[in-house]
């Protein structure tokens, strides 16, 4: 029999006396390391055979005015068990190089640059070092999550000095075509930058961030137990996914069983959000091949679950349900089952028009072969979601890392391997019958039983949790410290529009612009939840 | 081909199946909106712009053009560049860096236009008051004509505001008032 591999045993025989010290926090095993010690450890990590480890989130934290110190960590998703490994350095007093690994792990490419811009702690030998959230109007030396930086220092906006910074091609025939920041439908804003030479798409590039609110220092200024409001409001149509997510982390530092009936209908909501949005998104893809009529019944269907939201919980986008330690809201049996009917009807329904959507040849030639993101590209770049599903990254929380109440329910992954359009849309549709079924089970084995679960310590400022939940898009990370009495010291959000929107500049690459908003639907990301 | 005319037959007709807005939340509009709406009152052209919102009012926005409220029916239609529209539908507070772009949009919107501020963080900001990287509500930045609180606010009752807002008097009204002596 082969011996067991421990990841952490195995790094140690490796780095041996690199790596200072090793703790284990709520399970999840973290690598104090030097700062020159960094990209060897984490290329290691990233590349070796057994442990092929995804960056999934990177994140830096201010320890001021305690410690003069600021610390970096990077968590890593391993591939086998899909455990969690993180390493982290300190960088003490003034010190604000350290290196980059982005040359080596792609996916740490705008985690860098926002740390540079929110902390000016600067990555050496980072290929691309623009500015990321901070605009070029912003002053210099303004680094909003800087401890002394106040929250409520209002930035002005000056006429923003010099043009744009992008990435230029020059040459004969070689246009570019800027898009945005605001668009032509009832979009969020933002500004897409292409290279053309005649038809193909040469080049894209992003400038986000035109909604930054400051979201991550607002939080700062939350109690642990209040936060919960703001965190209802990063990204609207995920509303859900985000409370949950940062309850999950609250409830972690405070100890909190979070009794079963609450963990079910944590599921239930949360697949119910999952729901609305992906009826809402095969009918938006369709619409984008100008094919009006898939569009006006998914929307109509969409509608249909929305009005079940409210119905069940005084909400459409399931605000203010959930709350520290379970949920706030307990919709009787009845209500319960006749959402299921209905439910069924919408199934029906939207069979029927599966069945049309799949025999339209003109629909489908545009669907297949439009934006393919290969599966290595996907990898490289740590792509979560249905996107990294639809090309063949086969990761789903709901299964790997259960929370809620996903670990008595059996959750059926869809997947493809092909990465293009019809992927994405393949797997939606699956995911949407998918979703329908847990809600039925849900409501045949929800366990009677509290709704919410008491607090058990006061966390201790500097403790800290992690807290992970597949949304609609997929993986929401939360990163949680505490601060001075039960405030908040850092609250790190990454929605995984932050992830998958790098990743949309190469899936367009060699594609005609006009098939652009088909791609960016089929990504179907968000832009609040990504600029925060 | 077949498929299709049964599927539309079947669904049938679904506009106006939605609960009314909650009652007792009547919308007040000022009489001098009301007064400038009154060239749009049978055709409105809506330009959105989302200066910084967390996206749920955008969806109501999308809501209203399905079939389920269908503003269409209303005259309310949604443009695709300012330059075509009688109002704006701002949602979110005004974020430091969409500052610019909205009173670019403001600009370009040819007189006379309204400015309707949609959502609470439109209005007041919302929970993001304060925050270093807002500068502040819409009409601290352009003048604002009608506001629609709620977070967000329901299509039914946006649909109710806009309804309220296109109720005032025309020339013609005001000409028959005179006529027929009304006071
Ligand atoms: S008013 Fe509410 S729903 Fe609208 S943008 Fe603000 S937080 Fe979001």
């Amino acid at each position: 029999m082969e011996p067991v591999f421990h990841p952490v045993e195995h790094l140690e025989s490796i780095f041996g006396p690199a790596i200072n010290r090793v703790s284990t926090d709520h399970g999840i095993p973290v690598l104090h390391v030097n700062t020159n010690q960094i990209l060897p450890i984490t290329r290691y990590i990233h590349g070796n055979e057994k442990l092929r480890g995804t960056l999934s989130l990177l994140w830096a934290v201010d320890r001021r005015p305690r410690d003069l110190r600021y610390e970096l960590w990077y968590l890593f998703t391993l591939c086998e068990h899909k455990d969690w490994l993180i390493v982290s350095t300190d960088l003490l007093g003034d010190e604000r190089l350290y290196e980059s690994i982005t040359p080596k792990i792609h996916a740490a490419n705008w985690y860098e640059r926002e740390i540079r811009d929110m902390f000016g702690l600067i990555a050496q030998g980072h290929p691309d070092l623009r500015r990321l959230v901070r605009h070029n109007h912003w002053p210099k030396g303004v680094h909003p999550l800087h401890k002394n930086f106040p929250w409520n220092s209002v930035l002005q906006w000056r006429q923003p000095p010099g043009s744009v910074d992008g990435h230029f091609i020059h040459g004969e025939g070689v246009f570019e075509v800027p898009v945005g920041p605001i668009h032509a439908g009832i979009i969020e804003p933002g500004h897409f930058r292409f290279t053309v030479a005649g038809e193909p798409i040469m080049h894209l590039d992003l400038q986000h961030f035109w909604k930054h609110r400051g979201v991550e220092k607002l939080f700062e200024e939350q109690t642990l137990s209040d936060g919960v409001v703001l965190a209802d409001r990063i990204s609207g149509d995920t509303t859900f996914g985000h409370s949950l997510t940062y309850c999950q982390a609250v409830e972690s530092l405070m100890d909190i069983h979070v009794p079963r009936r609450a963990r079910y209908l944590r599921s239930l909501f949360l697949e119910l959000e999952r729901l609305h949005n992906h009826i809402g998104d095969v009918g938006g893809i369709c619409n984008d091949t100008a094919y009006a009529l898939a569009h006006a019944h998914c929307s109509r269907l969409k509608e249909r679950v929305m009005q079940l939201n409210d119905h069940l919980t005084g909400s459409r986008f399931l605000r203010g349900v959930n709350c520290v330690g379970g949920v706030g809201i307990d919709p009787p049996a009845v209500q319960l089952s006749d959402t299921v009917t209905e439910l069924e009807r919408i199934e029906k329904d939207f069979s029927e028009l599966e069945q049309i959507i799949a025999v339209n040849a003109s629909l489908i030639d545009r669907f297949e072969n439009t934006g393919i993101l290969k599966k290595q590209t996907a990898w490289d770049h740590g792509v979560v979601g249905v996107v990294g599903r639809a090309s063949g990254i086969d990761r789903d929380l709901r299964r790997d890392r259960p929370f809620a109440a996903y670990d008595e329910l059996s959750v059926r992954v869809a997947g493809s391997i092909n990465g293009d359009v019809r992927a994405r849309v393949q797997v939606r549709m699956a995911e949407i019958h998918e979703s329908i079924r847990l809600i039925g089970e849900i409501q045949r084995t929800l366990p009677d039983g509290p709704l919410k679960g008491s607090r058990q310590v006061v966390p201790d400022p500097g403790a800290w949790a992690l807290s992970a939940v597949e949304g609609w898009r997929g993986e929401i990370v939360y990163f949680l410290m505490a601060g001075e009495h039960e405030g908040i010291h850092r609250c790190k959000v990454r929605d995984p529009s932050f992830v998958n929107w790098p990743a949309i500049q190469l899936a367009v690459i060699g594609n005609i612009i006009p098939d652009f908003p088909l791609i960016n639907k089929s990504f179907s990301l968000s832009y609040a939840g990504n600029d925060l | 081909m077949f498929k299709i005319l049964k599927k539309s037959f079947k669904t049938g007709i679904v506009t106006g199946q939605y609960p009314p807005a909650p009652s007792g939340q009547k919308f007040s509009v000022a009489p001098t909106a009301q007064k400038k709406a009154e060239l749009f009152r049978r055709s409105l052209t809506i330009r959105e712009v989302d200066t910084g919102s967390c996206n749920a009012c955008e969806m109501e926005m999308n809501a209203l053009a399905n079939p389920v409220y269908d503003i269409e029916r209303l005259g309310i239609h949604i443009a695709a560049s300012p330059r075509h529209a009688d109002a704006l539908v701002v949602t979110g507070p005004v974020t430091v860096n969409m500052e610019g772009p909205l009173k670019d949009v403001f600009k370009t919107t040819p007189n006379p236009k309204l400015v309707i501020a949609l959502g609470d963080c439109a209005i007041n900001c919302g929970i993001f008051k304060g925050s270093y990287a807002v500068t502040g509500p819409v009409d601290q930045h352009i003048p604002v004509d009608v506001r629609i609180p709620g977070c967000p606010p329901r299509p039914a009752e946006i649909i109710e505001a806009l309804t309220e807002l296109r109720k005032g008097e025309t020339t013609f009204t005001r000409w028959f008032r005179k006529i027929s002596g009304e006071p």
